[in-house]
């Protein structure tokens, strides 16, 4: 048995190098830094240099207290967590419901110009988002113009805390849904079209056979598409990146709804050279994005019979 | 499969990658530079090499036969000078041989992650995160610089005074902050008679307040009153908004506050007392509010960045704008009558408290030479021409006898060219001001305002008389890595510190009640992070600053 291991892998040699190539990149970037946890538990500063990182006044769980007992602690999970949930809630049905439509469409020019629109937008940067925001959203901006020309008051969209996380789903929603159809229209392709032809020779409706064919057919693609946006429920799931939304969209105004647990690191860790610090709040918020994975997979497995692990 | 040929080769290539790996990690191949020339061999040619001079200007060494560019990193968003090129850097490369490769930060938080990262260019001029600078990993320390280099300059004591206030390593210093004066300092603008300091001023559209009557602005509640009254006549402009720069300086100088850069003022006894509890902040706070409230102000402010904001005024959709003096209403006129001829821009008078017309200032600009700089020799040298009389007025004068010549008591009479450029607000396309490094702010104050129209900068002789610093409050500041650093920037530090984010709330509260709810919200904040023990030991500090300066019991 070991022989012939051996003996399969030097035959696929060459092919094998491509494997370890991709092993020492998880191991160097992802795997070997995380011995910098270890700062979170000490008082690292830059002036001890790497090796610093060993040898620096052990504080235990000092970090975590301080982080914990922050003033705004409540808010910054709050704002996270709300963020995240709520870009779900719009960002994983949408794409699905789109591609569903899609798919639909028999006018092929039609369907090519409506994926092409909804999908550019994916490829335009949150910055460049955030200065069509600037101009679009603000007090004289176009929006505002119309609402006044409506006989409505203007809004501060863009300084007013109750408007951040309605303008950061929008603009997220916009920018990502049609990228991700592409995903579920692949996976509706796979579908056996003989499955549609014996539905409407029995006499299935159209929506009876988007219910008992189509969506049953991607299920396991749906699945793991939201395992993986579960997982990375925090950093913005499907639907873009939180901190980068955050951290452009975040103002004076209406910090107390956009100030999330990534830009706070930024601020008060990384930027303040609270290095430890940031270690301690980026590692309680690795651990929540962990069990947040572990609990997706493990409820995806008992619901659907299907899991990544 | 691998014969000896093949693991020579190896060794080789091996050898070949480990050399500059270990050389080249950026501290270590450049202390070497910085090292070899501190050889007592170099000695006596270092007497010679200070007493350089080039056309007239002391260069401390430094001459154009031997060019040196440098990468430097302004951190400063709205930095005007992004490029080394214009009258005065020209002159400056040409004397020196100096020269710049200019990046201006993107945010505010980019140097912190350039120094989290290691990546710093060669030099490095900040106002911020200069305690995480001072630091032998990161930057050269400059007595160091100073010996090894037989540098012959002899920094006042002050200057290390202000930068060992916020230094890591003890008894070194980093850098020199530019442009300090003291409150006599500043006396020596009456001597010129011209000038004033950079501080908080409100711009406004003179054209629109005469067609209401010009009414009286003699106390803050004339202000108030203008504002509302424009509000009510120009409801389709911007009443008041706020420079990202200069932010609510005028108010709080007007109520008795300082510029703004204090977070600790003084009572009657002498003890010093948390900005947040003094009466004095909250009338500032409900003055501002009454102000939003009555329609004046937009919240738009706090997501515009300063080139907009300057545009709604020169674009003639604004009616006053908290700004900075020296200049601000001259070059804002030019550019807004290109579009509205009638339009014309006043600073309004000084009105309030004349006590609080101050700052905490140790200086501006602090300029680092990091590890990685190639020449840290001709960096260290170059930063003494900068802070060199005749440096300091090149860099922000221009040259004697073409921008500017100066009578016996050393006041300089701009030439015509130099005096339209400041008119029209075209100093930094044509002369570039900025690259001063080292500097003076009284050099600056003259040269900036020499050329004003006494009408458009009413009662400087007001700000000359009256205008001081508190550089104390500043050199209090707990050092880095104590627990009362941690609160105090919890506090105070940066734009989204409890006090500017607590600051905003309450000047932007729609309703009397909100404004109340989150006023007392600041202070129980405030305490539940630690401002009461923070406060303790403030009074403390600051106390025994002052003797540093001079000041206070025991000075």
């Amino acid at each position: 048995m070991k022989k012939s291991l051996v003996a399969r892998l030097l035959r696929q040699r060459w092919l094998q190098l491509f494997v370890l190539l991709g092993m020492a990149y998880l191991v160097i970037f992802n795997y070997m830094p995380m011995a910098g946890i270890i700062i979170a538990f000490n008082n690292y500063k830059l002036s001890s240099g790497i090796l610093g990182m060993f040898t620096s006044p052990f504080v235990g769980l000092d970090h975590f207290i301080e982080f914990f007992s922050d003033y705004q602690i409540g808010d910054l999970f709050i704002n996270t967590i709300l963020m995240s949930i709520t870009k779900l809630l719009f960002s994983f049905p949408l794409p699905i419901i789109l591609a569903l439509a899609l798919n639909e469409v028999k006018n092929r020019l039609l369907k090519r110009t409506i994926q092409t629109v909804s999908y550019l937008p994916y490829f335009i940067s949150w910055v460049i988002v955030y200065g069509f925001c600037n101009i679009m959203f603000t007090k004289t901006g176009v929006i505002n113009d119309l609402i006044a020309a409506l006989g409505g008051e203007r809004v501060a969209f863009l300084s007013n805390p109750d408007a951040f996380l309605p303008l950061a789903v929008f603009t997220a929603v916009w920018k990502e849904t049609g990228w991700w159809a592409i995903i579920f229209l692949a996976a509706i392709t796979s579908i056996d079209l003989s499955l549609y032809d014996s539905a409407q020779v029995d006499g299935a409706s159209r929506l009876q056979r988007i219910f008992y064919i189509t969506l049953p057919g991607i299920r396991p693609t749906i699945t793991v598409v939201l395992i993986l946006a579960l997982g990375n429920l925090l950093g913005g799931g499907l639907s873009g990146s939180n901190f980068e939304q955050a951290y452009l969209f975040g103002n004076a105004g209406n910090l107390e709804r956009a100030e999330i647990l990534q830009t706070y690191i930024m601020k008060v860790g990384l930027s303040k050279a609270r290095y430890s610090y940031a270690a301690a709040a980026g590692l309680v918020q690795s651990l929540i994005g962990l069990a947040l994975v572990g609990i997706s997979n493990f409820t995806a497995n008992k619901l659907t019979g299907e899991g990544l692990f | 499969m691998f014969n000896k040929k093949h693991l020579s080769m190896a060794a080789v290539l091996i050898i070949a990658l480990l050399i500059p790996a270990c050389s080249g990690g950026g501290t270590g191949a450049n202390a070497n530079v910085a090292e070899s020339a501190g050889a007592s061999s170099q000695a006596s040619s270092q007497s010679n090499k200070n007493d350089t001079v080039v056309d007239g200007y002391p260069t401390f060494g430094l001459t154009p036969d031997s060019p040196q560019a440098f990468d430097i990193f302004f951190n400063f968003t709205w930095w005007p000078d992004t490029d080394w090129d214009g009258i005065i850097p020209e002159e400056v490369t040409r004397v020196t041989g100096v020269s710049f490769n200019v990046n201006v930060a993107l945010d505010e938080q980019q140097m912190g992650v350039m120094i989290a990262s290691g990546d710093l260019p060669e030099i490095v001029s900040t106002q911020y995160l200069m305690s995480e600078l001072s630091n032998s990993e990161l930057c050269y320390d400059w007595d160091t610089l100073i010996n090894q280099y037989g540098l012959d300059w002899d920094i006042p004591q002050v200057a290390k005074a202000n930068a060992l206030s916020f230094t890591q390593e003890e008894d070194k210093y980093f850098t020199i902050m530019s442009h300090f004066a003291s409150t006599e300092d500043w006396r020596e603008l009456e001597d010129y008679g011209v000038g004033a300091a950079m501080t908080g001023s409100l711009l406004y559209r003179r054209d629109l307040y005469e067609a209401m009557g010009a009414p009286k602005l003699d106390t803050l509640d004339d202000i108030k009153s203008m504002l509302i009254m424009a509000h009510e006549k120009y409801p389709d402009l911007i009443t008041m908004q706020f420079n990202p720069g200069t932010d609510f300086w005028y108010f709080k100088e007007a109520f008795g506050l300082g510029q703004g850069d204090g977070q600790y003022v003084e009572d009657a006894d002498g003890n010093w007392h948390t900005v947040l509890k003094d009466s004095r902040y909250r009338d500032f706070l409900v003055y501002l509010n009454e102000l939003n409230r009555a329609g004046c102000l937009s919240e738009d402010n706090l997501t515009l960045d300063g080139t907009t904001l300057a545009a709604n005024v020169t674009d003639g959709n604004c009616f006053a704008m908290v700004h900075g003096t020296q200049g601000a209403a001259q070059a804002f006129s030019a550019t807004l009558q290109e579009k509205v001829p009638e339009g014309l821009v006043y600073e309004a008078p000084v009105v309030g408290d004349l006590n609080g017309y101050y700052n905490c200032n140790i200086g501006y600009l602090g300029t680092f030479i990091s590890k990685s700089c190639k020449d840290p020799e001709k960096a260290i040298r170059y930063l003494q021409f900068c802070h060199s009389e005749k440096g300091a007025k090149l860099l922000q004068w221009g040259r004697e006898g073409q921008e500017y010549t100066v009578d016996e008591k050393g006041t300089p009479t701009f030439s015509k060219e130099w005096n339209d450029a400041v008119a029209a607000g075209q100093t930094e396309d044509i002369y570039k001001t900025y690259f001063y490094l080292g500097g003076s702010k009284i050099l600056e104050a003259v040269g900036r305002c020499a050329a004003f129209d006494p009408a458009q900068t009413p009662n400087y002789e007001v700000l000359r008389e009256v205008y001081g610093n508190k550089p104390w409050i500043t050199y209090a500041t707990p050092v880095e890595g104590s627990k009362e650093k941690v609160v105090f920037d919890k506090l105070y530090s940066g734009t989204t510190s409890h006090l500017r984010t607590y600051e905003l709330k309450c000047v932007y509260s729609k309703t009397e009640a909100e404004f109340e709810d989150n006023y007392t919200k600041m202070i129980e904040i405030a305490d539940q992070i630690g401002a009461v023990d923070l406060e303790t030991f403030m009074d403390a500090r600051i106390k025994e600053a002052m003797v540093v300066y001079g000041v206070g019991i025991g000075a």
